[in-house]
């Protein structure tokens, strides 16, 4: 009987990945419990484009709340001493102080742990694009032996043995064995919330404070051909959703979008990063090269390094052959710069890095 | 029940369950204009027909240089002020498509179309349903003032805000045209280029084109055709004098729209 209940279960488990959504509760008829979700809204921000969340993994107070629990816990990792939120830390916006993250090992990675915010506007993740969606993003750092170093068998076995996870994932879902599909789904909820848009920026576009001199004239120098940043960190969450070669190197050893297209001109382009609480995610670029704004902003000002496939709007490069020394890059005076800092600090959302609803 | 019959059934079971995953994607007719639609089609297979009472025609963007296809990241291009030039990337706007018919009737065709020279898809309209022949076509080249303003269009898709926008600081609303590449300049460099156009100053700098369709029974095919040469050539642009980026030059966004009339041709077949 025992065994005949178990073929059961795998009938029905392993019908149920394909059917992403609808589930099956294997239970008998008199106690078959069905919880209903509570709907969580979906954050709308003032002047912010609709957020798209897909049809099968509606926000869920139950689901939001699941996926917060999986984010802070090293149940994911395979000797449970790392989760998430150990390379993606809220004071820092959900960032790595760290250049290269330490993974279970030890052994750290070769890229600089990107913030998590404002990711429900977003069509590409990871600095390569390597990643269309968020609920296919958690299924990389999970099994990557530099970081969690898991596998989703043992995943799986670990969350289903734990009594608190099969109560939570059947409230969230309404299934009986958990998979990883619907980790994935929980944590992608988490992350859609992740949103801040409570910065000095917002507020002065709400009217509710106004600008200094400084950062005004910053926020213009960012908005022109003075400095302009915004051909590629442009929209609400400056940053284009799309790939550029910012001239940082002549030749590469990180590959960045080739890696996913195999595309020569492809070779070093990267994702913009979004400049929302730039502040506090340093260090920055895609191997957290670069450990002040100040150096940032030098680095434009400078016009960047050429290589065959940096970005026309990078029009100011500097090396040859596609400038002269001495008069090539912005050419910010040193107060113009100290604007453009300003103006990038203004991008600061405090109540998003203390915000207890992302706390555990 | 022995276990391992148990097993068996479970494989089974797995397999049939499985199957569905990997099942060939469905093949048939994907255009909705056609009389054998497949709504659950996933892969053309070109079975498309059409009914041939109905009139359609199909719509080509075409760009030039010089009536030449456009070799993009060569830089063996010259205009007018002689600029040895290249282009590496060309993403423009046209609004207010509207196709005019023998009978006096006319129909917008769409509110603008975002077109880019890495997406081929976005160069061609097919199979456009009219109701009559076309006597003629009109356009604009970028966004009439109405129809240009920060964040109309916030939530396109292709991701056409983000690509587009014209900043704030600048007046707001969208960029009609982003054209870029290389120049050599006056001291023998080679520069980039950003020939970005839009409105400023309160100058909408959008223009609007119509052209007479001559065509006779049985041809569906229009090109609108664009010469990038045209654009600098009367008055001359040099690309010295006005820089590498003119988003903000009212001079530079001036001398462009001078040159406008002559960018666009159309012709069928
Ligand atoms: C060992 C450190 C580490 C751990 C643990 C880790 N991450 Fe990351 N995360 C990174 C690094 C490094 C990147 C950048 C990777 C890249 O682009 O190649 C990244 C990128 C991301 C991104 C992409 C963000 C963007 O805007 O493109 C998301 C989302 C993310 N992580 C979520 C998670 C989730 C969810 C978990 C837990 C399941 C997790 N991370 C665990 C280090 C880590
Ligand atoms: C050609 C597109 C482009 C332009 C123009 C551009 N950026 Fe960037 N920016 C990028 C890309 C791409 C990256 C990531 C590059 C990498 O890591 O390889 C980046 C990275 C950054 C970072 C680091 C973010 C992080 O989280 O690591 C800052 C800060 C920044 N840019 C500010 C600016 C400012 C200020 C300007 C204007 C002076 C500017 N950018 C102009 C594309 C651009």
């Amino acid at each position: 009987m025992k065994i005949f209940f178990v073929v059961i279960m795998i009938f029905f488990f392993s019908c149920e990945k394909q059917d992403d959504g609808f589930l099956y509760a294997p239970c008998e008829d008199d106690d078959c419990i069905i919880y209903e979700t509570t709907p969580y809204p979906t954050p709308s921000p003032y002047g912010f484009p609709f957020m798209i969340i897909p049809d099968d993994n509606p926000l869920t107070i139950e689901g939001v709340s699941l996926g917060k629990k999986l984010f802070f816990d090293p149940i994911l990792s395979s000797d449970n001493s790392i989760s998430c939120a150990t390379c993606h830390i809220q004071n820092n916006s959900f960032s790595d102080p760290g250049q290269f993250s330490i993974g279970i090992t030890g052994e750290s990675g070769f890229r600089n742990a990107s913030s998590l915010v404002n990711l429900g506007w977003s069509s590409s993740f990871n600095w390569d694009g390597t990643a269309e969606n968020l609920r296919e993003q958690v299924f990389e750092p999970v099994v990557n032996p530099i970081e969690m170093a898991n596998n989703w068998d043992q995943v799986e076995y670990d969350l289903n043995f734990n009594s608190e996870y099969r109560d939570l994932f059947k409230r969230a879902f309404n299934i009986d064995y958990i998979d990883s599909v619907h980790v994935a789904k929980a944590i992608a909820q988490f992350e859609r919330t992740l949103v801040s848009a409570n910065s000095r920026y917002d507020k002065w576009l709400r009217g509710e404070v106004m600008f200094t001199e400084e950062e005004l004239d910053g926020y213009n120098i960012f908005n022109t051909e003075r400095g302009d940043c915004f051909h590629c960190h442009s929209g609400k969450n400056f940053m284009d959703d799309s790939f550029h070669n910012n001239g940082l190197d002549e030749t590469f050893t990180d590959f960045g979008l080739y890696n996913v297209t195999r595309n020569d001109g492809d070779k070093g382009l990267f994702k913009t990063p979004t400049l929302r609480n730039i502040e506090y995610s340093a260090p920055y670029m895609h191997d957290g090269r670069l450990s002040t704004i100040d150096e940032v902003i030098e680095h434009y000002n400078s016009g960047g390094i050429y290589s065959a496939t940096i970005d026309p709007l990078m029009k100011y490069v500097n090396s040859n052959p596609y400038g002269i020394d001495g008069q090539s890059g912005l050419m910010l005076t040193q107060q113009e710069k100290n604007n453009l800092k300003a103006f990038l600090l203004t991008l600061s959302d405090n109540d998003f890095i203390q915000n207890n609803e992302f706390q555990p | 029940m022995n276990q391992s019959l148990l097993v068996f059934f479970c494989l089974f079971i797995s397999f049939s369950c499985e199957r569905e995953d990997n099942s060939e994607p469905i093949q048939g007719c994907m255009d909705e204009t056609a009389i054998n639609y497949d709504s659950d089609a996933e892969i053309d297979d070109g079975s498309c027909q059409f009914d041939d009472d109905l009139l359609r025609i199909n719509i080509d963007f075409r760009q030039f240089i010089d009536n030449q296809d456009i070799q993009y990241n060569n830089l063996i291009y010259s205009n007018a002020a002689e600029n040895l030039y290249s282009i590496e990337k060309l993403y423009y706007v046209i609004s207010d498509l509207t196709l005019h018919y023998v009978n006096a009737e006319s129909s917008i065709i769409s509110n603008y179309l975002f077109l880019k020279n890495d997406d081929p898809n976005s160069l061609k309209l097919n199979n456009i349903i009219i109701p009559d022949t076309c006597s003629s076509i009109s356009f604009t080249l970028g966004f009439s003032q109405i129809n240009n303003a920060t964040d109309m269009y916030l939530n396109d898709p292709n991701n056409f805000h983000n690509l587009m926008l014209w900043p704030d600081a600048l007046g707001g609303g969208y960029h009609y045209m982003k054209l870029e590449g290389t120049f050599i300049d006056i001291n023998e460099v080679e520069k980039f280029y950003n020939t970005h156009t839009g409105p400023l100053d309160g100058n909408d700098n959008s223009y609007s084109y119509s052209f007479n369709i001559n065509y006779s029974q049985g041809q569906s095919q229009l090109y609108i055709d664009m010469d990038i040469n045209k654009f600098f050539n009367n008055p001359v642009y040099d690309h010295n004098d006005y820089g590498q980026g003119i988003m903000g030059s009212s001079e530079a966004q001036t001398a462009i729209k001078n040159n406008l009339g002559d960018v666009f041709s159309v012709t069928s077949n």
